[in-house]
């Protein structure tokens, strides 16, 4: 399902894209894996999990896994957390998963052009969690989170 | 007697005496080592001369007689008379150097050495005969081969050959059997062959014949009949058809061979030519060589030639000239064995006397070495006996000498030491001794005229006792008085000094009161004028303060109006900072719903394109809306601080004012009571300016007749000082000279007269 739903945006010209930040990182997820973005939710610890795992919630009456993107993905430094930390609801082998993340940014579009690969190493992370890097008109750099490979070896 | 006449004599002479007969004994003990080392290096030289001159004249001897020896050598090799000149030459020479030696020999009592000598002279003289006898020998044997037994023998030799050559025919007489062979082959068979062979061989016999040694008649004989028998050939073959012709031809070719035949035969020795050339052969290696044997050989090889001829069937007139000459060969060969004989024995005698001569040369060197060693020995022997009596002198004059000084220097430093422990005494001033030596040399005289002196002293030390006395009595008596006087004069300063000084102090007192009068008249005037101008000051500082009092209450009321309505101004922007805050809540949620709504938007697709459009204008407002109320946020805040700083600041000027106040009323009323005070000191100050005026005229006089009293009193205890100064002189002076009393006193007393 989702595999062909990412194969229909490529071939189109414009793909969307939901920014959010972690420090100054702006990390993008394909609108089309994004199920809503939410702010801080209240979490219930889960004890013995690993340390990526923030707890679980309930949202609207489904119980979904929070997942601290920043511990998961290895970035080092510790979060300012200027504002209220936002969490991004992504559909993951046909479950829903919440990503913690610093602050929320906004939905860009962008042509497919503008997409390039990614380099082996962002910000201290893993080359390999990202599909590729998006320049956009502001000089801003937008490193493109594959969440399949993000989510997969948890 | 004698002890007392050298101790008379005077100092120089006993040592001088001394000295000269130590002297004396050492020039004895050089002069006996002086002899000891002429004596020893004579000998040495002596012996060294007597040395190198025996072992010289050896070395000389031994060389002329190899000088002999090698001229002897050259003789028997070369035959040269000329070396026997040189042999008698040299032998004379070694005789010369013997005799020499003989006389060196004897005049060192060498009896070895000489008997050695006279050997040597002997045996050359043998040497030299024997010698002339071998050269002798060689003469008579002939010094060449053409002289002396050597001539004699090779002519004999030569004729002997030279008559056998004659003999020696067997050539011809086989060629003349060849001949008549085919003389006989030709008759039988008139073959040509054979007629050939005959005529080439009676050329090749002519031939022959012609340069044959045979002896001349029997050759004579042979060439006539050998024509004949040619001629008796040829008219054969002519003939030889002719029978009767023939037979007669034949008949006369066979008497000419006999007469040839005869004729050979009657000089033919068979085989005589190698039994000659064997007989030469085996002289020439006799004299090459002397051998006996050889010899002995020589005269085989003769009795088989005699006995070849005597079997030869030649004339009797021919074997008795050959024998002759063989007997004549043998005789000369015999004298020549002879003196070869005679000569070796005289060389075998030659030999045994250089023989002889050689050691006895050889020993001379060894003797002389012997006696060289004999006579140095004995030389060293009497160097030491001298050495031994010479160090003995050199023991007893160091004896004697030592002695001698002891006695020398005990007879000049006794007295002395008595002369110099008298004058010891007369320096510690103990005059009473006199000093007891008899003697007439320098000490004597040195003790005569010490004590003269010893009692030259005590006599002046008397005198000069006395007079010592009667100084030091008036000395002290002056001293005494002097003293009284200065201590009254010393008395008299002191006081004058005290009165000059308080005098002194008493007018520099009046000095400074009238000065000090001046300056407060002075000041007293400045201070009064100063007061006056204070007085109208202190009026309009009164008035001033009054109307600051006034306004600075008023300006405290109004302060502390403002700060409550600023205040107040303060607390309404914290209410409007809640507003805010709730607004910035609202637009943050819009924002998030405006996102969520565009990603649905954007998951419902081209449907949910005008719903994205609408979600994306709302997502602007709340932007929009957060970014204002931002604003008015920071500007709140902005307001809030303002209002705080006011406050403060309005505070502070509100208590700025109120110390303000204070100090104004302070300073009223210490200006009131200033004024009060001021008054008063202006009165008090005008009477201290008069009574000033009159302490100052009397100060005045009085400090002028304190200076008159001052003057006077000076002079009085410069006087008092000079009287005191002079006093105090004259009793120094009296005291030194009391002093240097005493002092003659004490050192006249340490003589004891």
């Amino acid at each position: 399902m989702q595999q062909a739903g990412g194969k229909s945006h490529r071939a189109d010209v414009t793909r969307r894209f939901a920014i959010f930040f972690i420090d100054e990182t702006q990390l993008g997820v394909d609108i089309a894996r994004v199920q809503e973005i939410n702010e801080e939710p209240a979490v219930t610890k889960v004890p013995l999990a690993r340390d990526y795992v923030r707890g679980i919630m309930n949202l609207r009456g489904q119980i979904i896994t929070i997942i601290d993107l920043r511990r998961k993905m290895g970035f080092t430094g510790t979060a300012l957390r200027e504002d209220k930390p936002g969490l991004v609801i992504v559909n993951w082998n046909g479950e829903q998963v919440g990503l913690l993340f610093d602050r929320i940014g906004e939905v860009i579009e962008a042509a497919a052009t503008d997409i390039e690969g990614a380099p082996a190493n962002i910000c201290g992370t893993r080359g390999e969690f990202f599909q590729g890097v998006l320049t956009t008109g502001k000089q801003r750099i937008v490193a493109l989170l594959d969440i399949d490979v993000v989510l997969a070896d948890g | 007697m004698g002890m007392n006449s050298v101790k008379d004599w005077k100092i120089g002479t006993k040592i001088g005496a001394g000295f000269g007969f130590i002297l004396l004994l050492m020039l004895l003990v050089m002069g006996i080592y002086h002899t000891t080392v002429v004596n020893v290096v004579g000998s040495y030289d002596d012996l060294i001369a007597n040395d190198i001159a025996i072992g010289r004249l050896a070395g000389d001897i031994h060389v002329g007689m190899l000088e002999c020896r090698r001229n002897e050598k050259d003789f028997l090799l070369r035959q040269d008379k000329k070396y026997l000149d040189q042999l008698t030459e040299n032998s004379n020479k070694v005789v010369e150097y013997a005799q020499t030696l003989r006389n060196l020999a004897v005049a060192n009592g060498y009896e070895d050495i000489k008997a050695s000598a006279e050997q040597i002279i002997a045996k050359i003289t043998t040497y030299r005969e024997t010698f002339a006898r071998v050269v002798d020998s060689s003469e008579k044997m002939g010094l060449d081969h053409l002289s002396g037994y050597q001539g004699v023998f090779g002519k004999a030799a030569r004729e002997m050959e030279k008559d056998l050559r004659e003999h020696a025919v067997d050539d011809l007489y086989l060629n003349l059997l060849m001949l008549r062979r085919w003389e006989k082959d030709y008759l039988r068979t008139g073959s040509r062959n054979y007629q050939k062979l005959l005529i080439d061989t009676i050329a090749a016999y002519r031939n022959l014949l012609a340069v044959s040694p045979c002896e001349p008649t029997a050759k004579k004989t042979q060439e006539e009949a050998i024509l004949r028998y040619e001629d008796a050939v040829t008219a054969l073959i002519a003939n030889y058809a002719d029978q009767g012709k023939k037979q007669a031809l034949y008949e006369e070719m066979r008497k000419e061979a006999h007469i040839i035949e005869e004729a050979i035969k009657s000089v033919l020795i068979p085989e005589v030519r190698p039994l000659l050339l064997e007989l030469r052969r085996l002289e020439k290696n006799y004299l090459l060589r002397h051998d006996p044997e050889e010899s002995r050989q020589v005269r085989e090889a003769m009795q088989r030639l005699v006995h070849q001829v005597n079997g030869a069937g030649i004339s009797e007139e021919h074997v008795g000239a050959v024998l002759a000459r063989l007997t004549e060969y043998e005789q000369a060969f015999d004298g020549l064995v002879g003196a070869y004989g005679a000569m070796t024995t005289d060389i075998e005698q030659m030999r045994e006397v250089v023989h002889q001569v050689e050691p006895a040369i050889a020993s001379i060197g060894a003797l002389a070495e012997e006696h060289v060693n004999a006579r140095a020995g004995e030389t060293d022997r009497r160097a030491a006996a001298r050495s031994k009596l010479s160090l003995l002198l050199g023991l007893l004059s160091v004896t004697l000498g030592s002695v001698f000084a002891v006695v020398l220097v005990r007879a000049i430093t006794r007295p002395l030491n008595r002369a110099v422990d008298f004058s010891a005494k007369i320096a510690e001033g103990d005059l009473t001794h006199s000093l007891d030596i008899r003697q007439q040399d320098e000490v004597g005289v040195l003790a005569a005229t010490l004590n003269n002196m010893a009692a030259t002293l005590a006599q002046m030390i008397r005198k000069i006792s006395d007079s010592v006395s009667t100084i030091s009595a008036s000395s002290a008596e002056m001293a005494s008085v002097s003293d009284q006087m200065a201590s009254g004069s010393e008395t008299a300063v002191v006081k004058s000094n005290a009165v000059a000084s308080a005098a002194e102090e008493m007018n520099q007192n009046m000095i400074s009161v009238a000065s000090a009068m001046d300056q407060a008249s002075t000041n007293v005037a400045t201070v009064a004028a100063s007061v006056e101008e204070m007085n109208v000051s202190i009026a309009g500082i009164v008035q001033n303060a009054e109307k600051g009092k006034v306004v600075a209450e008023r300006t405290v009321a109004q302060a502390q109006q403002t700060s409550e309505q600023v205040n107040q101004l303060g607390r309404d922007a914290e209410e409007i900072n809640d507003v805010t805050e709730t607004i910035k809540a609202i637009s943050d949620k819009t924002n998030l719903l405006a996102l969520n709504a565009t990603i649905e938007a954007a998951r419902a697709g081209d449907a949910g394109k005008g719903f994205a459009v609408v979600a994306n204008e709302i997502k602007e407002l709340a932007q929009q809306t957060a970014d204002a109320t931002g604003d008015i946020a920071r500007k709140l805040m902005g307001i809030q601080k303002a209002t705080i700083h006011t406050v403060s600041d309005i505070s502070g000027i509100a208590n700025a004012i109120g110390e303000m106040n204070n100090f104004i009323s302070i300073i009223s009323d210490a200006v009131d009571q200033q004024n009060a005070a001021t008054a008063e000191i202006t009165e008090n100050i005008t009477q201290a300016a008069q009574g000033l005026k009159e302490i100052n005229t009397n100060t005045s006089q009085t400090a002028q007749a304190a200076a008159l009293v001052a003057k006077d009193i000076a002079d009085v205890r410069d006087t008092a000082n000079e009287t005191s100064n002079s006093g105090a002189q004259v009793q120094q002076s009296a005291n030194e000279l009391s002093q240097m009393a005493e002092q003659l006193k004490q050192m006249v007393q340490r003589f004891r007269v």
